[in-house]
């Protein structure tokens, strides 16, 4: 085959590539240089997600006498729907403006549902999945540039919207604007379900992640939503530490979550329940945190033990060895699976560009 | 979540109808390449198994056909602790509240596919492969539509459907390639079933076709297992699923359900009851044979084992075969007197040497040619018997003659089979100058041919070079060799490599592991191990992977089941003594 047979046919290749040839091209428009960074960003900068505007109130003993495992609550509630979202942001290139660097990101944001039926999982309506670009427009001097792509159907063009003229303030901005995204497609997907599934208040939703800033507005009584992370910069973080003895398939106090800025209060209640026995492990293993809505006090805690008898119930099968298996539950560790399978890995991204 | 059913150019070749059954994969670790695929089976996809010939349709539209390899389940467990761990330490009577993700892998080898490049595929859906497409992909429209299809089964792939499968005529009985052989455990009614099954087919194709000019010699060795294939089986009288199902074959495969019709059957004469052979078969159907000695003076040295027939003997043997060619002896009783002459004469104190031998070896060489007429009685004329010989000119097309060997021991069925697979042999290397001759091909059928044609080169097999120069050039000339045993691997090889149709029933593990069988996958292998009675493994030169086929009963009686009429026999056995006795008096 000659040079230009050549070309032809890696050009053929590329093009059936789809979004990342588009991003290639966009960075070849903008002068810039394929520069694929080894790890995501995600794993670098921590997105902030607000735990510093909640205030933490306890106003119940932890409830050590109740083992969920050997002595579950009674309660008519079926974890049915579990929810997870993706995010992943990869630096892949930069261009140069004006003697400053620029950077471009590629990321794939989703969401999903699951629905459990006879012990059995299906997807529930259609898994949210976005394959995005971002970078800050306003170092992009040929506007035109961008329009090329903005109406394109495979790849989202988005404004990463940095503050700053500074390289890594801008890679900040990008994982924070990735967050935004995928926190927009998880409210999107609930609000679905919530329209279709939400009225049957005894088949519970379980969602993973944070759901404190949302308005209460936008969640149900059926809607509950675990956090594996213990320590989180909470406006009374000490609180916390209490919630560390607590002995094997119990739970501790629940607390009040209270929203101080302006948007709150939103007041939701959360606890710690430990889903297994933490001989040999550290005072966080098994520690898995609930958040849910409550009309009262009262219906919280006794909801709390519905709950916690629910999700003692949710430690088997074991997600040995994913991380943090001590407390992500099969479900979950599903979703993941599920929104893994339809993108193309870190490495295939990574290895795109850097060929390039 | 949507669903799309993919564009394919070879619709007719694809069973969309029955839906998907799974999605083609590539994955690091079982990455596709162009001679097999790996694809997981959809969640109701439950009827697929081993064998079956499925389709996968690419975004191309093109399909790629392949046989089930292997299959293996996945279950969504890193390992086996965490599956212990998962039930609650070792419960196994623990249900958790989510059942983990198991799904099922087939690999797939691929037979063929629609576009002409060798490349793997990657993602296509995978649907079974209809019969066209099955056809297809074994590459049986060619010679089927050219009326060179030739039924030997059935293959029953998962979507239920019967797919008729034909071997090819020129690789089966020639000229293009010849022979089968057929390996497998005794007793389960597979392997002269099936040859019997095969042989109907072959015959009827060929005569309705009028293409080819068959006949048939088949040599029963054991038992009553080919004696009776002009008597219709009796299995056929019943309504059971299996035999209607066995119906349902004979209709696909377009095959009329009669016993053979022009079947002769020959046996050595029964020198002990006038009228009667050596054979089981009592019903005054079976034709006596036996040979003159000068039919015979050629074979007689192989009809005996090494000890018994050393060179010293055989030197003597050679001045022995002068005399009889010179004098002319013309008799085994002349040669017998003979001997009992030169033995006399030999026997005289100052006689050292007979004609230069070693007094020791005439004596041995006479001793065995004494013995001669007790160890093969009904072979060897005596006592004034005349020789009638089987009368292969009277073979004509769709003709099948039995010739029933299983009273002679091995070497005297080696040396009938050899006699008989020579003389046609020759018959057909002849021009057929006087336009007797009706047949164009002749089909022999022999079981336990691990005894004519052994593997060891140790073991004494005075035919095994005949075998194997006809499985070399039989091809050419029309002679087919169907050779049956328990155990490829004991056969030499040459016979088995030159045979374009192999056929495997089942068979054990420690035969398994020999090579004749390395280029099975593992789990077609050990499939072999339990393949029911009517199934078997099929490798034919025309295909590129090896089908499993069903076959239905054969149309004639199976030998060891039928019971003759011993009432009948008996009186008829009077009548004949009678009969004998008035022709003495008059």
């Amino acid at each position: 085959m000659d040079e230009e047979g050549r070309s032809q046919v890696i050009a053929q290749i590329e093009e059936s590539r789809g979004h990342l040839h588009r991003i290639h091209r966009l960075l070849a428009d903008l002068k810039g240089r394929n520069s694929p960074a080894e790890s995501i960003e995600e794993d670098l900068f921590r997105v902030r997600e607000g735990y510093h505007n909640f205030r933490l109130d306890a106003f119940d003993q932890p409830a050590s006498e109740v083992n969920f495992n050997r002595d579950p609550v009674p309660h008519s509630l079926n974890l049915r729907f579990f929810s997870r979202t993706l995010q992943r942001t990869q630096l892949v290139g930069h261009f140069l403006v004006k003697g400053q660097e620029v950077p471009v990101h590629y990321s794939i944001t989703g969401a999903i549902v699951l629905q459990r039926v006879d012990r059995r999982f299906k997807v529930w309506g259609t898994p949210a999945l976005r394959y995005n670009v971002l970078l800050p427009f306003r170092y992009v001097e040929n506007q035109g540039l961008l329009d090329s792509i903005r109406n394109d159907s495979l790849i989202h063009l988005v404004d990463s919207e940095a503050d700053r003229d500074e390289y890594t303030q801008m890679r900040i901005s990008a994982v924070r604007r990735s967050h935004e995204i995928t926190r927009q497609l998880r409210g999107e997907l609930h609000a679905q379900w919530r329209e279709k599934e939400g009225r049957d208040l005894t088949q519970v939703m379980v969602a993973d992640g944070m759901i404190e800033d949302l308005p209460n507005g936008e969640l149900t009584d059926n809607f509950i939503a675990t956090s594996r992370t213990v320590y989180v910069p909470w406006q009374n973080s000490e609180l916390v530490e209490s919630q560390l003895t607590i002995p094997a398939y119990r739970r501790g106090a629940v607390m009040k979550v209270t929203d101080t800025t302006e948007k709150g209060p939103n007041t939701k209640y959360t606890w710690f329940t430990r889903m297994r026995g933490k001989s040999q492990a550290g005072p966080e293993f098994g520690l898995l945190r609930t958040t849910i809505i409550a009309d009262s006090e009262q219906d919280a805690l006794e909801r709390a033990n519905a709950f916690s008898s629910c999700l003692v119930q949710e430690r088997l099968p074991v997600t040995y060895p994913a991380d943090n298996w001590d407390k992500l539950i099969f479900p979950h560790k599903l979703c993941n699976d599920f929104l893994e399978s339809m993108i193309p890995t870190q490495t295939t991204v990574k290895s795109y560009f850097a060929r390039m | 979540m949507q669903n799309r059913r993919p564009e394919c150019k070879f619709p007719d070749f694809v069973n969309f109808e029955f839906g998907s059954i799974g999605k083609s994969a590539s994955t690091r670790a079982n990455p596709n390449t162009a001679q097999y695929f790996y694809f997981w089976l959809a969640a109701g996809a439950t009827t697929l198994e081993l064998g079956n010939i499925v389709a996968a349709v690419t975004d191309d539209g093109h399909a790629t056909f392949g046989t089930v390899v292997e299959l293996s389940t996945v279950m969504d467990i890193e390992n086996f602790l965490s599956d212990y761990i998962s039930h609650d330490f070792g419960d196994p009577n623990v249900s958790p509240p989510s059942d983990l993700a198991e799904i099922m892998i087939a690999k797939v080898n691929v037979i063929r596919a629609t576009h002409d490049r060798i490349r793997p595929i990657g993602r296509g859906s995978v649907y079974f492969a209809t019969p066209e497409g099955v056809a297809w992909g074994l590459g049986m429209s060619d010679y089927v539509e050219e009326g060179r299809g030739i039924p030997i089964g059935v293959m029953e792939n998962g979507d239920g459907s019967l797919v008729p499968i034909f071997l090819d005529d020129e690789f089966l009985i020639g000229p293009e390639g010849s022979h089968m052989n057929m390996s497998g455990i005794s007793g389960l009614a597979t392997k002269t079933s099936l040859v019997e099954f095969l042989l109907k087919s072959i015959l009827e194709k060929m005569i309705k076709t009028d293409k080819r000019k068959v006949a048939a010699v088949f040599f029963n060795v054991k038992g009553k297992d080919l004696l009776y294939l002009d008597k219709p089986n009796p299995q056929y009288e019943s309504n059971d699923p299996y035999t209607n199902k066995c119906r349902q074959m004979y209709d696909v495969l377009g095959i009329e359900m009669t016993p053979f019709e022009n079947v002769r059957v020959f046996a050595p004469y029964d020198r002990n009851s006038d009228g009667h052979t050596k054979s089981f078969r009592r019903d005054g159907k079976v034709e006596h044979f036996i040979w003159d000695l000068n039919e015979i003076v050629e074979d007689i040295p192989y009809l005996f084992d090494r000890d018994s027939w050393d060179e010293s003997v055989d030197a003597v043997y050679v001045d022995i075969k002068d005399q009889i060619e010179r004098q002319p002896i013309r008799s085994y009783d002349q040669l017998i007197a003979w001997i009992n002459e030169e033995r006399r004469v030999v026997s005289q104190g100052h006689v050292t040497h007979w004609r230069g031998h070693e007094k020791e070896d005439f004596y041995k060489c006479a001793k065995n040619l004494d013995a001669l007429s007790g160890l093969y009685d009904g072979l060897i004329c005596t006592g004034g018997v005349d020789q009638v010989d089987v009368p292969l000119e009277d073979l004509y097309n769709g003709s099948i003659f039995v010739v029933d060997i299983q009273s002679l021991n091995d070497r005297g069925q080696a040396m009938v089979f050899s006699k008989i697979l020579k003389r046609v042999y020759k018959a057909l290397i002849e021009d057929n100058k006087d336009g007797h001759r009706d047949f164009d091909s002749v089909v022999f059928f022999i079981d336990e041919l691990n005894k004519f044609a052994p593997e060891d080169p140790l073991t004494s097999a005075p035919i095994k070079q005949s075998v194997v120069e006809i499985c070399a050039r039989g091809r050419s000339i029309g002679v087919s060799l169907f050779g049956v045993e328990q155990f490829m691997s004991q056969i030499e090889p040459q016979v088995v490599d030159n045979s374009s149709t192999l056929i495997y029933g089942r068979t054990g593990p420690a035969e398994l592991m020999t090579k004749n069988y390395s280029w099975l996958d593992v789990d077609m292998r050990n499939r072999l191990t339990t393949v029911p009675k009517g199934t078997f493994l099929l490798k034919h030169a025309k295909f590129t992977q090896p089908v499993f086929c069903k076959f239905p009963f054969p149309t004639c009686v199976p030998g060891d089941q039928y019971e003759e009429d011993l009432e009948a026999i008996k009186e008829r056995d009077q009548i004949s003594a009678f009969a004998f006795r008035r022709d003495l008096d008059e």
